[in-house]
């Protein structure tokens, strides 16, 4: 055993039980590697290539409570992961999970704080400070007396922090803590993150796609292929392949909008503040318009009513010229394709060919029409390997997203809105969505995305609208050469 | 059906029963005492057969409800409990446990023999209304009492924190459950599934659109919330500290003090 080493792998291969589908079987395979005390670790990798199991590993999770078989043995500062229980293991290491909602399960921002604290039993005066301590240190001073569900997804993501980070421990693993940030919230937590490094000498391993945010921070980068250990070392920069930039098409902002938004206002049920405030945009064929913004600016809020899954509270929304007020979201959808957030509030066929045959079916599409669709899609988004007969919910988080993006493309509507259709996609997944963007464009189609991916939107923008507040404080079209 | 008349029913959908984060006297009391006035009027409910007496209980609870400032959440609610209502009502007012006075019809349907009497009639009534009693309770106190609120208040009443945690994750998991309904027709109508055309329950598309991705949540929230506690050390200590223990004021001892004259009234009532 190394004298200074936080974590150390022996031999580590896993498992998954024989339900899962064949190939997500097996999801680590012969990994030897030791994370030193006070490293900084980037690990990254496509999709589903092991770096949630690898996490996973760190804090016990694996073997006490995924099913699955994991042979050889993780060392944390020590201890035989095996001879000890996740509850052990939590005042050493810290875990973030990927999406905070699977993490957050108190209804008030310190009730959250202090569960784990209360559960190592600190006494209350000391809980007190340290739950002061850590609000003003992540700058939540202002979300104290907040209720969980009140806050953005970058608050939420802090919150999940600070709840791990609150008993100090010596390790903290992070899964995909970036996601959904947008550019500043993102800097701001790294920021952190080198904080708490600095200051206590505290060793943390973190997996991210957007590796081009995370490289310059890192002081090490591991690489997962298939499972395997491909790369470890010094991190470079860019870490990943750069997503090559569209040909820029002509604007067609001369040509008539398809959908149009007239000074539409909406406020959430029970809020004060309108989450869109006299918001007007046109939306344009031919045309991809990305929607920036920060976190909680009303980003998802614009896109559910373009299909009439929410309805504004005054203003006039028009698509094809005709007003959505009277029109069914069904309607609605013949023209305006939206692929939600989580892919699993979508998924629900036996096999992938049904999910994908079921919207195009909803709107009556002939069955000759519906097959030459989904060979279409799944060619162009790159899930062809996945076959046809795999339950969607077997799939990998990456996987199951682009079947889900699938399952829209397969309906052939003029418009097509993406709600931050990255998450969870992999460098090379992403590459193959901007290509499908760029030619819905080129084929007379109009897109509009929220997103927070700098890179993904330098790729596929010919317009960047900026929503801050519910108020849309920017408008520009992207110059042919380039961002 | 009108695009707006799904956006209401989908709004009702969502408000119907859950934790509404407010601050009025019912969600300021100590969640022991609101835990305490819900089993006494429950077991008051179950005691009288009497229409009147389960009336004024019900009168009780409306008015809590009112005092609180959520009358239209709560009568919101209530109607969740109308396919239930009808049921016994109808069930209860043919082939009622007490029967006696006039018989307004009777007749032989088979191996059954239905009968309507003004007895069995006011016997039906006090099942109607004990349903809205402890129904009506019930929501009133899920509306009320945050999972925090109420972990505290089990732990504090030195309920093992296994126990405490699950009932508490179970009282918040109704809150859950409707938002992500929610998010699942939100998704479901994009992809161009028709929610508000044909029975919902005849369709099997919609059942399975509806169904599964409710199970998967579901099975996956349990999963999540698991693996979250225990990484933070749940049950590491076997006397976890409460850091913010409930603590009962002025209000709490004025509830049960007109909780009690309350209950007594009504059992004196002379009918």
């Amino acid at each position: 055993m190394t004298a200074d080493a936080a974590i150390e792998f022996r031999s580590v291969s896993f498992r998954h039980p024989a339900s899962r589908a064949a190939r997500l079987r097996e999801v680590l395979a012969g990994i030897d590697c030791i994370v030193r005390e006070g490293e900084r670790v980037l690990l990254t990798g496509p999709s589903g290539s092991g770096k949630t199991t690898f996490l996973s590993c760190c804090n016990g999770l694996i073997p006490h409570a995924r099913p699955g078989t994991l042979e050889g043995d993780v060392f944390v500062r020590g201890r035989n992961t095996r001879d000890c229980t996740i509850s052990d293991l939590a005042a050493t290491v810290g875990m973030v999970f990927q999406d905070p909602d699977h993490q957050i399960f108190s209804t008030d921002v310190v009730g959250e704080i202090a569960f784990g604290p209360e559960q190592l039993g600190w006494p209350p005066s000391r809980i007190d400070r340290a739950v002061t301590d850590l609000l003003h240190l992540l700058r939540l001073d202002h979300l104290a007396d907040r209720q969980t569900t009140e806050l953005s997804w970058g608050e939420r993501q802090r919150l999940a922090i600070a709840s791990v980070v609150v008993v100090r421990p010596a390790i903290l693993v992070l899964d995909e803590p970036l996601s959904g940030l947008d550019a500043a919230s993102a800097a701001g937590l790294l920021d952190l993150l080198g904080r708490l490094n600095r200051e206590s000498g505290m060793t943390i391993v973190l997996s991210e796609h957007r590796t081009e945010l995370v490289a310059s921070w890192a002081s090490r980068q591991m690489t997962l292929v298939d499972g395997k250990l491909a790369g470890d070392g010094k991190p470079s920069v860019p870490c990943a392949p750069r997503l090559s930039t569209a040909p820029r098409r002509a604007a067609k902002a001369a040509s008539a909008g398809i959908v149009t938004l007239q000074d539409v206002t909406f406020r959430h049920p029970g809020r004060e503040t309108p989450a869109l405030d006299g918001v007007s945009l046109t939306l344009y064929p031919g045309e991809a318009t990305v929607l920036a913004g920060p976190n909680g600016s009303g980003k998802s809020t614009l896109l559910k009513h373009l299909n009439g899954l929410l309805r504004p509270e005054s203003g006039r929304i028009a698509v094809n010229g005709r007003d959505i007020r009277d029109a069914t979201v069904a309607e609605i959808a013949r023209t305006v394709g939206l692929v939600c957030q989580h892919a699993d509030y979508q998924l629900f066929g036996e096999t992938i060919a049904e999910e994908l045959a079921f919207a195009p079916a909803n709107l009556g599409a002939p069955q000759d029409v519906i097959t030459q669709r989904i060979a279409s899609v799944r060619e162009h988004l790159g899930i062809g390997h996945l076959g046809l007969t795999v339950s969607p919910l077997a799939l990998s988080v990456g996987e199951k997203q682009r079947v889900s993006i699938a399952s829209v493309l397969t309906m052939g509507t003029p418009v097509l809105a993406l709600d931050e259709p990255t998450l969870g996609l992999d460098p090379g997944a992403k590459q193959r969505l901007a290509g499908v963007i760029t030619t819905l464009c080129a084929g007379g189609k109009a897109v509009i995305v929220a997103t927070h991916d700098a890179e993904f939107s330098r790729a596929v923008a010919d317009r960047i609208v900026r929503i801050e507040r519910g108020r849309i404080v920017g408008d520009r079209r992207v110059p042919e050469e380039g961002v | 059906m009108t695009a707006g008349d799904g956006r209401s029913r989908r709004r009702r959908t969502h408000r119907a029963v859950g934790y509404i984060p407010e601050d009025s006297f019912l969600h300021r009391l100590d969640p022991r005492t609101k835990l305490l006035t819900l089993i006494v009027i429950s077991i008051a409910a179950f005691a009288t057969t009497s229409p009147f007496r389960t009336a004024f209980l019900f009168a009780f609870v409306v008015g809590l409800a009112v005092a609180a400032g959520l009358a239209r959440p709560f009568s919101r609610s209530l109607l969740l409990l109308l396919p239930l209502l009808i049921f016994i009502l109808v069930i209860d007012g043919l082939f009622p446990r007490e029967t006696w006075g006039p018989v307004y019809f009777s007749a032989q349907v088979g191996p059954f023999t239905p009968e309507v009497t003004l007895g069995g009639l006011l016997f039906s009534a006090a099942m109607g209304i004990r349903i809205l009693v402890i129904g009506g309770m019930s929501f009133l106190f899920v509306m009320t009492t945050s999972y925090t609120d109420f972990v505290a208040g089990l732990r504090t009443s030195r309920l093992p924190p296994v126990i405490a945690f699950s009932l508490g994750y179970a009282l918040k998991s109704m809150t859950a459950l409707t938002e992500d309904l929610r998010n699942i027709m939100d998704a479901q109508r994009s992809r161009a599934l028709e929610f508000d055309r044909g029975a919902l329950i005849k369709n099997r598309r919609k059942l399975m659109a509806l169904g599964i991705p409710m199970t998967v949540s579901v099975l996956n929230r349990a999963r999540y919330v698991t693996e979250a506690m225990q990484s933070r050390g749940f049950a590491s200590t076997p006397k976890p500290t409460c850091y913010r223990p409930p603590r009962p004021g002025k209000c709490d001892v004025l509830l049960i003090i007109v909780l009690v004259v309350s209950i007594l009234g009504i059992a004196i009532l002379p009918v």
